[in-house]
């Protein structure tokens, strides 16, 4: 009897978390110029709204945007942080430790005090309202720890018989050390692709044109209008869900593995 | 003649020793420089250019003009800062424990219950809040909230209790945001729990449990003192994700009811972007680097304690 | 790994040589000139109606015309962003909290030396152009007052009349509060009013209209002190504040909705009596999901006097454009009887050139053509964005019972004012 309670609080529970993610979809299926259609009959699901996504052109700019943003941001952050990571692991220099130390604290900065000088200085660059300033700013220091603690497992002999070999530090890197984290790479592109997609605020003040528009800017817009097809705000976040929870659904264990890597000590 | 021909030669080669030594040395900061050049650009220089804006007037078009100390003399006589501190305080105070408790209770249970196939599918549905952005989760949560047939209000219904004026209530309103919050962010730390539960060793539990200790105890002298650093872990992310919230907030309340849902993050975008007055807004926001550090630098001497690898 | 690499810089790659930057890039040889335009999203799917406009004035003039749509939310924050970084448009649309900021900015041109005097006649908004000193902006979108709509059936089941005092609307909402179902509980309301919006917006519905039929008004005439705590604003503020503590005509949950919720959740489905909103919205969102629903509509209530909201939503021609000739004569294209017309056709409006037809909501015609004086904008005033914001969040209290309601005028007045002195 008690399994069976607990059986049921965990389904609870579950369902509780999902929920929202059903009545966005769900919503997403009916033309509805209310918001607060609550109805569990099926009988008025139609595709139009994903069908008038699609043909709106700049659904398929934002997406694209992102996509691109996402990817890149993904390999700047791989290769520089793993490169540092390696460095920090495996290399002894001056002021390692602090070096290291002051990269970490960066993670409590909050991105509201950054935003406006971020702002300023992208406009001084002449940068804004590119993709330069939506790329750049994306490797965080999340990225590094986690390369780091990864790279300390590696064997040091194998490091030391590939130098005795005569290779060069770099070609360590590249062809020792990072063949062998593989879970940890992909674990922080998940992350870092994740993130990139869902930022919000800076793509927000960063892009004047709708040419550059993120998705979830765009996404975001579509809701504020005076009157609008609440179907189609629906659709339009349904698709912005989906690249990320299909991710999730075919790499859960490499996603858990990454968490895992974040939070554990060396 | 020779000699000094002999010497020049030696030293030639002394210094291209050195800088073959040099550059050996220099091997790491190769490694190093791209992202630190990165996180200097867009990370410490933002925080000169914040401390330098709030001594400011600047309205982001034109020049900023010097001022002195005026924006933080103003900071005393801002009612909505004031409001937006304590908020952000309770707001912080709240989420934390909660999210922290909740999903260490939710990772022992799912341990404990071994692998299944309920297990796995709770632990993916609670990770589907964590990956999907906070701006679609807000939209989505206040027509959810404000709903009259909304399932939330059916489940309400039949459980008899009344509907409380979830955004609307000055005094529930907070609450409500740190519920979504907890909502979204309980999956990822479970899962930081979970692998920090799978790495004790079964047999300290095990050996425990011979010696007849009760669940609770093994639980309480055992595991939990064995987390630590994982819930340390939780606990500091908890913290500094709570102080940065901002899309569920502006999306959701805009800080209202009047200013019950107004955090810092809020009152330095609003200054910032809508009245265009920056210089106060960084202002504002140097009091919440203060802040951020402060708890930062708590963690890390909790952490020293631990005696942990990390740092 | 190698793979995956591979695989990852191709896609790049091929977003990156197919995105529109770079195809613009690689397209950009034509040495025309350009007219970048920025408005909101007026109406559902705007940019399919402008672009036939805007390419009759690029053959005419062989210019290229940008129209950007730039969503409402974050507008005014979007625009001081493009501005800054110098790619903001050569012309814009503007609303009237967003001017006082850039008219001292400098960033908006005064138009008098561009205007004719056949101007004066052809543009039938333009004298709500003349603000701060100057002549900024020529109407695009106005004639969309905030109205009260009234369910006629519960109005008919309490032997009521249609409102025309305060008095009036008190004692139909007090007559309309009911527990119709019998529970115990109430579920008919008499004025599902929401005063739960995130920002101040919905003052346009709540506060501007009761405060001019009070005979109050926001700025004092010099636009150096504010004069919405004087007694007239009181007045208004203490209606309103009874309209819950004393009358309890207002739904439990009229804290967390806005207007626009309320319409949806309450008003549409038949829960209450009045309810207030853009006039757009009975075609908008009314008839397309409460089509049996059966409402009328009041244009204002009379105390003192008449008044309601009405914006005059404005097309501006910025400083920062190059060919600032050009630009004028893109918005006088733009605001032309024959593009009027077009724009109208698809989307609702009153008319905004003479000459033009009318092409609104019938329902409104006659309100709108006869009764002109009774809606209005409101007066441009300087840090209009930043007093609003306040004020709404003062109201807000005083609606959730934390101050009375001379304590939160006097509040927000106080903040105004100091605010003005600077």
């Amino acid at each position: 009897m008690k399994k069976q309670l607990g059986r049921l609080v965990l389904i609870l529970i579950a369902s509780f978390m999902i929920i929202p993610f059903l009545y966005m979809f769900m919503t997403s299926l009916r033309v509805t110029y209310t918001a607060y259609n609550f109805k569990f009959v099926l009988d008025d699901l139609t595709l139009k709204n994903y069908r008038e996504i699609f043909y709106n052109t700049s659904f398929i700019i934002y997406f694209l945007n992102s996509l691109f943003i996402s990817l890149s941001g993904v390999l700047l952050t791989v290769v520089f942080s793993s490169m540092a990571g390696y460095a920090f692991a495996k290399l002894e220099f001056r002021g390692r430790e602090k070096i290291f130390f002051f990269m970490l604290m960066t993670l409590i900065i909050p991105s509201q005090v950054t935003l406006l000088p971020l702002y300023v200085i992208m406009r001084h660059l002449g940068w804004l309202n590119t993709y330069m300033a939506l790329i750049l700013p994306l490797p965080t220091a999340v990225g590094v720890f986690i390369m780091r603690q990864s790279i300390l497992k590696v064997p040091r002999d194998l490091m030391d018989a590939a130098r005795i070999d005569g290779c060069s530090e770099f070609r360590i890197f590249m062809e020792v050390v990072l063949p062998l984290i593989k879970p940890a790479i992909i674990a922080l592109s998940i992350f870092t692709f994740i993130g990139a997609w869902n930022e919000f605020l800076w793509p927000l003040i960063a892009t004047t044109s709708n040419s550059m528009r993120t998705l979830t800017v765009g996404m975001a817009s579509m809701n504020a209008q005076y009157s609008v097809n609440y179907g189609l705000v629906m659709a339009g976040a349904t698709m912005t869900f989906l690249p990320s929870f299909i991710f999730y659904i075919l790499l859960q264990k490499q996603f858990e593995e990454g968490v895992a890597l974040s939070g554990l000590k060396g | 003649m020779q000699n000094t021909e002999i010497l020049l030669i030696k030293e030639k080669s002394k210094k291209r020793f050195c800088i073959k030594r040099l550059v050996g040395k220099g091997k790491p900061y190769i490694f190093i420089g791209p992202l630190s050049l990165l996180l200097f650009t867009f990370y410490v220089i933002p925080i000169f250019l914040s401390i330098y804006f709030s001594f400011t007037d600047y309205n982001i078009i034109k020049k900023p003009e010097f001022i002195g100390v005026s924006n933080y003399s103003d900071l005393l006589l801002d009612k909505t800062f004031k409001a937006s501190l304590r908020n952000t305080f309770l707001f912080t105070l709240g989420v934390v424990p909660a999210q922290t408790i909740f999903s260490l209770v939710m990772a022992s249970w799912l341990v404990s219950r071994g692998k299944s196939r309920l297990t796995e599918f709770v632990k993916g549905a609670m990770f589907i809040p964590v990956i999907s952005s906070m701006v679609l989760v807000s939209i989505v949560w206040r027509i959810l909230l404000n709903g009259e047939g909304s399932p939330l209000n059916l489940i309400l219904n039949v459980l008899n209790i009344t509907q409380p004026n979830w955004l609307g209530d000055s005094s529930i309103v907070l609450f409500v945001l740190m519920g979504i919050t907890v909502w979204k962010n309980t999956g990822y730390f479970m899962i930081l729990y979970i692998a920090g539960l799978m790495e004790i060793p079964k047999n300290y539990t095990e050996a425990a449990k011979v010696d007849g200790a009760g669940r609770w105890n093994v639980f309480y002298y055992i595991t939990l003192p064995l987390l630590k650093p994982t819930t340390i872990m939780v606990v500091f992310l908890g913290m500094v994700w709570s102080l940065q919230t901002f899309d569920l907030i502006y999306t959701l309340t805009g800080g209202g009811p009047g200013n019950s849902s107004m955090t810092l993050v809020l009152h330095i975008y609003n200054n910032a972007f809508k009245n265009l007055n920056a210089g106060y807004a960084m202002t504002v926001a140097n009091i919440l680097l203060l802040f951020s550090s402060i708890a930062a630098i708590v963690q890390k001497s909790f952490l020293k304690k631990e005696k942990s690898e990390v740092y | 790994m190698k793979k995956i690499l591979a695989l990852i810089l191709s896609v790049i790659l091929l977003t990156a040589v197919t995105s529109t930057e770079t195809m613009a890039f690689w397209g950009k040889k034509e040495k025309k000139e350009k007219l970048v335009v920025w408005l909101p999203p007026i109406g559902e799917n705007d940019k399919v109606v402008w672009e036939p406009i805007m390419k009759e004035y690029e053959e005419a003039n062989n210019v290229e015309v940008e129209l950007e749509i730039i969503p409402w939310e974050n507008y005014s924050e979007k625009y001081a962003a493009g501005i800054a970084s110098g790619q903001g448009p050569d012309i814009g649309y503007m609303y009237a909290e967003m001017f006082p900021q850039f008219i001292e900015m400098g960033a908006v041109e005064d138009l008098t030396p561009y205007l004719t005097k056949e101007d004066y006649d052809k543009y039938i908004y333009i004298k709500h152009g003349e603000m701060m000193g100057g002549m900024y902006g020529l109407g695009i979108e106005a004639a969309n007052p905030a109205v009260i709509y009234y369910n006629k059936d519960i109005l008919a089941s309490i032997g009521e009349d249609v409102p025309v005092t305060w008095e009036d609307f008190i004692r139909c909402s007090v007559k309309a509060t009911q527990d119709i179902d019998k529970d115990g509980k109430k579920d008919q309301w008499g004025f599902s009013q929401g005063w739960g919006a995130p920002y101040f917006g919905d003052l346009n519905w709540n506060w501007y209209g009761f405060l001019w039929q009070a005979g109050g008004d926001i700025f004092n005439d010099d636009l150096k002190t504010v004069k919405f705590n004087d007694k007239a604003g009181v007045k208004t503020a203490e209606f309103l504040k009874d309209l819950k503590f004393k009358y309890d005509v207002l739904p439990p949950y009229y804290m967390a909705q806005t207007n626009k919720e309320m319409l949806q959740t309450t008003f549409g489905p038949g829960k209450s009596l009045f309810s207030i909103y853009l006039s757009s919205a009975a075609g908008e969102i009314l008839d397309k999901s409460f089509p049996d629903l059966n409402y009328g509509i009041i244009l204002s209530l009379e105390e003192e006097g008449k008044g309601t909201f009405a914006s005059v939503d404005q097309l501006v021609l910025m400083s920062g454009a190059k060919d600032k000739q050009l630009a004028f004569g893109l918005i006088e294209h733009m605001l032309s009887t024959e593009s009027m017309t077009k724009f109208h056709k698809h989307h609702p409006r009153a008319p905004i050139a003479k000459g033009e037809p009318y092409q609104g909501d019938p329902r409104l015609q006659k309100m709108i053509e006869t009764e002109e004086g009774v809606y209005r904008p409101l007066v441009v005033g300087p840090h209009g964005v930043e007093i609003y914001e306040y004020l709404w969040k003062q109201l807000q209290m005083m609606m959730a019972g934390e101050k009375t309601a001379k304590e939160s005028l006097d509040e927000a007045a106080e903040y105004s004012n100091r605010l003005l002195a600077k």
